[in-house]
């Protein structure tokens, strides 16, 4: 119970209700659930991406493996992390933090589709649709 | 030993870019490409990466005090990420002399843009879906905003998106005064949104060129660890260094660097 009060400084709600009217207190309570979805995204890409990095340098200074000169393709940076080869780590983990946007817009779809925000789960499908189609033509 | 210099080079990019507010890329590219003979092809792949970076670890600071409009940076999405979509397919085909050319284009339109001084924005009547508020950290007053001339706004940022994965920058040098000035956002907003769609527009292009074997860890590695250090250590920096000064020399970097890449473009 005590908890509940303690929390009063950043919330913006007993603003919103004053205004009475319910539907925009929904809308902002729904927006702000969007922005925690991105925001745990974002941390969490940046996060694996670094520790990809950084264990990737670990390992070249073990002698396992330098930086390479082109980047590996996903399958076989798998194979190259999972035999612990430096640049298996280095593509994987820049391959990560390429895809951390990526990843955040499929989270908003998500987000948008809880908050029954249709028009904006139909424009941020085509925003994912077009990212689907640059990795097609990389992979070309 | 490149690997220290690389780390050197992308920490005071970060440091410059944080402070000023302008994308990384803009000065990123040249200096790979100048002073450590980069193929340009490589230094723009690198450099998505960094953006990608640059624009994720902000987003980080902007969402979490609610400045971003996520439903008109999502709208405006479309139209970047078809850009850069676009424009990353014409990097892959160009010759790389062209992509010099058109970067020192956009460097003198950089130049252009911080010295013009900036018209007063045209508010737009609130109420749309795309309407957005946030409390101001100044004054605590809780702004609220209409977004208009929609269809325009899209249409400038596809060329955003197109500057983007054609030369591997953000695009906020097009994005922000387009958001601010003809759309009728306050500048904090406008700044946050267009970091948000800078990530997804720089990753649509970085795939891309990741796909084709144009991001190489011996570059991109070292510049992503060290624009996120420049990064963190910007914003730390910015009581102490004049942002006066760092303008004047941020704008003399630019003009130097934009004479070479014209010159790189006539194969001087």
């Amino acid at each position: 119970m005590s908890d509940v009060g303690g929390q009063g400084d950043d919330v913006d709600g007993p603003h919103d209700e004053a205004s009475g009217r319910y539907g925009e207190a929904a809308g902002q309570a729904r927006a702000a659930a969007i922005d925690t979805v991105v925001h745990h995204t974002l941390v969490a890409g940046i996060a694996v991406g670094l520790a990809l990095l950084v264990a990737g340098l670990v390992l070249t200074v073990a002698g396992r493996g330098g930086l390479a000169v082109a980047s590996l393709k996903v399958p076989a940076a798998l194979r190259a992390a999972f035999h612990l080869r430096a640049p298996g780590f280095y593509s994987l983990g820049l391959f990560a933090l390429i895809l951390t946007p990526f990843v955040r817009v499929v989270g908003s779809i998500v987000a948008f589709a809880v908050a029954r925000d249709w028009r904006f789960v139909a424009v941020t499908s085509v925003v994912l649709a077009v990212m689907l189609v640059s990795i097609a033509v990389g992979a070309a | 030993m490149t690997f220290f210099v690389l780390v050197g080079i992308a920490v005071i990019v970060g440091v410059l870019g944080s402070m000023l507010g302008v994308g990384g890329g803009i000065l990123l590219v040249p200096l790979l490409t100048l002073f450590l003979d980069v193929p340009i092809k490589t230094a723009i792949g690198t450099s998505l990466v960094c953006v990608v970076v640059t624009s994720s670890a902000s987003q980080i600071v902007y969402v979490a005090r609610g400045f971003t409009n996520s439903r008109l940076g999502m709208t405006l999405e479309v139209a970047t990420t078809l850009g850069a979509l676009a424009g990353g397919i014409t990097a892959i085909l160009v010759s790389g002399r062209a992509i010099f050319g058109i970067f020192a284009a956009v460097l003198v339109y950089v130049l252009i843009s911080m010295e013009r001084k900036p018209a007063p924005p045209r508010p737009a009547a609130p109420g749309s879906a795309l309407a957005g508020s946030f409390t101001d950290p100044d004054t605590g007053d809780e702004v609220t905003y209409g977004v208009g001339h929609l269809p325009a706004g899209l249409a400038f940022s596809f060329v955003a998106g197109n500057v983007s994965g054609l030369l591997g920058v953000g695009g906020g040098v097009i994005k922000v005064p387009v958001m601010n000035l003809l759309m009728g956002m306050p500048l904090r907003a406008a700044i946050a949104t267009s970091n948000l769609m800078i990530g997804v527009t720089a990753a649509t292009g970085a795939l891309i060129f990741f796909g084709r074997g144009l991001v190489e860890p011996r570059y991109a590695v070292p510049t992503a660890l060290g624009i996120l250090v420049g990064a963190q250590l910007g914003p730390r920096l910015s009581g102490k260094v004049s942002t006066g000064v760092l303008r004047r020399v941020f704008e003399v970097l630019i003009a130097v660097l934009a004479v070479q890449m014209a010159l790189k473009a006539f194969g001087v």
